[in-house]
């Protein structure tokens, strides 16, 4: 049988625009290449030209749907460049939004995974219970995906009165849901049938390779930054790293499924715990860091992020490095990809969980 | 939480490769400037004693005012729990006219695209890599690396 | 000797203009009813605003009572490509070719700032200021992202838009 090459892209029924060029004989795929680049916007550039204020719009574009995971660790390095101590009252506040984001960016990947493996329900269920979460966001920060609610120092308004309620009733209605999802798709036996046992990515390959986040956690290494180098008020919450042993498409699944479990319980430990206090500290609005340079890492919902700044004093920065989780978990393409089905291909592609704009930058 | 284990492992790298300067530490942090000529020596020491695994970012940084472009590797340790919150960098300087380094990508295969990306946007040559073509720019891309300091953005 | 042949095609082709002449009006109407209420969107998640292209489809905001349903299939069975977000120049040569495999009748909605004028990444090196060199675009949504109702008020003015072409 002779191999055939397979353009997937970059305009293809799954989500942005990323081009895969497989080489398939008969059935299975002897050689897959990624070709990211089709929404290269630039960002690294442009934010030399930015003030450090002016770069959290920007900064926080890539990923939408997690926009508060992505500028968190900027907004950290920012910090400790500047030595601003934050509030305690802001630490918590940012650790709850951060933790919303994470569960609104995972029902997303839900939803889309669901629409890949052809069950639309699994689309409308999770996207209908993110505009619930979506809501609460918008209560508190006022806009649906781009908040711009970070920036070095705390938070930019407080969280308005009855926000606590609101935010468990929502909470209360999104675990019921999960025993839903969890019985409709996670015990499917369509899904099980398609998920077990495909791209099974060992430890040691996941360790060279250098993936993050719950494609790393689904092989079992448990490697959180929450937990490796905790930020704001992570050590003093209670909460688990979910790992699974096996390496397949299934468990990264069910890494992302407890990991909103989690999440909830953060969020419901935030809403109890949380000190009154000042929500941001005054400093000039332009802000000058002292020479020198930052490594600051946070953990996202898709993986660790982690921004790489140089500063020579100046009002923006000399040079901004981002080092994004797609852009990380890249290599798996062309190694698990390699010696599959073809039909496989969507299952392994979105249980990666990899956003175009996010390794594009 | 005490410097110990950073300081110990500086004290080990430095005591191996003499030439070695340490930038400003902090916690849970090991900024490191090499010397071209320990390469690859110091990164197989890194990741086979040391235990640093995979490479998390490769920067490259162009500075017209030193003549310089460095080249920082930032390493983190997945195996190795109790190292797990040290990040470490290397950083290489090199000449601003034909930047040049041995590619890290043979020992740590995590280094590949993102050395294909510093390549691309600020024109370091790394010899032996598998494959330096474009990634993120477009096929027809003949301007000069846009990270450079030279390259002015549209109406900047 | 006159050509029978060649009279009955000019008598063919003289009732045919008579017809059309007389069914164009009544016959576009019922075109353009048909292609009003089933627009249905190329699968284009260029950038951000994608995801409230998402966010559109879903059970709160349902713009699937308007008739645009994600077909998911082909793109040659849509005729709406709503361009959402930024466009790159890698990109630009490809959304060119997704138009022109569209089949006519076929109108394209320019979402979100970036769309329109480059937006947020207007001085990036790599970033289209908007996509009217490329494609001719018949309704521009603001915003960054635009809520999915502002979407769905485009959609519904890109109705009206065919109803009276």
């Amino acid at each position: 049988m002779s191999e055939l090459t397979l353009n997937i892209g970059p305009q293809h029924p799954g989500s942005g625009h990323f081009r895969l060029i497989v080489c398939v004989d008969g059935d299975t795929i002897t050689k897959a290449t990624p070709d990211p680049g089709y929404v290269h916007r630039g960002v690294e550039k442009q934010a030399e030209y930015r003030e450090y204020l002016q770069n959290i719009p920007l900064l926080e574009r890539p990923v939408i749907s997690d926009s508060n995971g992505s500028v968190y660790a900027y907004v950290l390095a920012v910090e400790r460049l500047a030595g601003l101590v934050v509030p305690e009252r802001a630490q918590y506040i940012r650790v709850l939004m951060a933790e919303l984001n994470r569960i609104m960016s995972h029902l997303y990947w839900l939803a889309i995974y669901g629409i890949f493996l052809g069950h639309s329900t699994m689309f409308m269920w999770p996207f209908g219970d993110r505009e619930v979460m979506i809501d609460l966001a918008q209560r508190v920060m006022g806009a649906r995906l781009t908040y711009s609610y970070f920036v070095p120092g705390g938070v930019r308004t407080d969280l308005p009165d009855g926000f606590k309620d609101e935010a468990l009733r929502a909470i209360q209605f999104l675990e019921k849901r999960l025993a839903e999802y969890e019985a409709i798709f996670f015990r499917n036996p369509v899904f099980v049938e398609r998920a077990r046992g495909v791209g099974i990515l060992r430890p040691e390959d996941a360790i060279k390779l250098g993936v993050v986040g719950p494609t790393l956690r689904g092989s079992g290494i448990d490697a959180d930054a929450r937990k490796d180098e905790p930020y704001d008020s992570y050590d003093k919450l209670d909460f688990d790293v979910p790992v699974f042993r096996e390496g397949d498409c299934c468990s990264r699944s069910l890494v992302r499924l407890e990991e909103i479990r989690q999440s909830i319980r953060i969020v419901k430990q935030v809403l109890d715990s949380i000190p009154s206090g000042p929500f941001r500290v005054t400093h000039s609005s332009v802000l000058k860091p002292s020479a020198g340079s930052v490594y600051a890492r946070t953990e996202a919902a898709r993986g660790t992020y982690a921004y790489f700044i140089i500063s020579q004093g100046g009002r923006t920065p000399y040079r901004l490095k981002i080092s994004s989780p797609s852009f990380r978990n890249l290599p798996a393409f062309r190694f698990l990809m390699k010696g599959s089905h073809l039909a496989d291909m969507p299952t392994i592609y979105w249980s990666l969980d990899y956003w175009p704009l996010e390794a594009d930058r | 939480m005490s410097l110990l284990e950073e300081e110990e492992i500086t004290k080990r790298i430095v005591e191996r490769f003499p030439e070695t300067t340490l930038g400003l530490s902090t916690p849970n942090r090991i900024n490191l400037l090499v010397a071209l000529g320990y390469l690859p020596a110091l990164a197989i020491y890194l990741r086979d004693t040391e235990g640093f695994d995979h490479v998390t970012s490769v920067t490259g940084i162009d500075y017209p005012s030193k003549n310089l472009v460095t080249v920082t590797y930032h390493l983190g340790a997945y195996a190795k729990s109790a190292i797990r919150r040290i990040v470490l960098s290397i950083s290489i300087d090199l000449p601003r006219q034909e930047p040049k380094m041995p590619s890290l990508s043979l020992i740590w295969p995590s280094a590949e695209y993102h050395e294909r990306e510093t390549h691309e946007m600020i024109g370091v040559v790394f010899q032996d890599h598998p494959d330096l073509s474009l990634l993120l720019l477009p096929e027809d891309w003949t301007d000069q690396p846009p990270l450079r300091k030279d390259f002015k953005l549209r109406g900047r | 000797m006159v050509d029978g042949q060649g009279l009955v095609n000019a008598y063919v082709g003289k009732l045919a203009r008579a017809i059309r002449k007389v069914a164009d009006g009544p016959l576009r109407y019922v075109i353009n009813w048909g292609a009003i209420y089933s627009l249905w969107p190329v699968h284009l998640m260029t950038a951000c605003c994608g995801a409230e292209v998402g966010a559109v489809t879903d059970p709160r905001f349902d713009v699937e009572r308007f008739g645009v349903l994600q077909a998911f299939g082909s793109l040659r069975q849509c005729d709406l490509l709503i361009v959402e977000g930024t466009v790159s120049r890698k990109m630009a040569p490809r959304l060119k070719r997704v138009y022109d495999q569209m089949p006519e009748p076929k109108y394209v909605i320019a979402m979100g700032a970036c769309a329109i004028t480059g937006g947020l990444f207007f001085d990036s090196y790599n970033v289209l200021p908007g996509i009217d060199s490329v494609l001719p675009v018949d309704v521009y949504v603001p915003g960054c992202p635009p809520r999915p109702e502002a979407l769905i008020q485009a959609i519904m003015m890109l109705q009206e838009k065919i109803r009276h072409s």
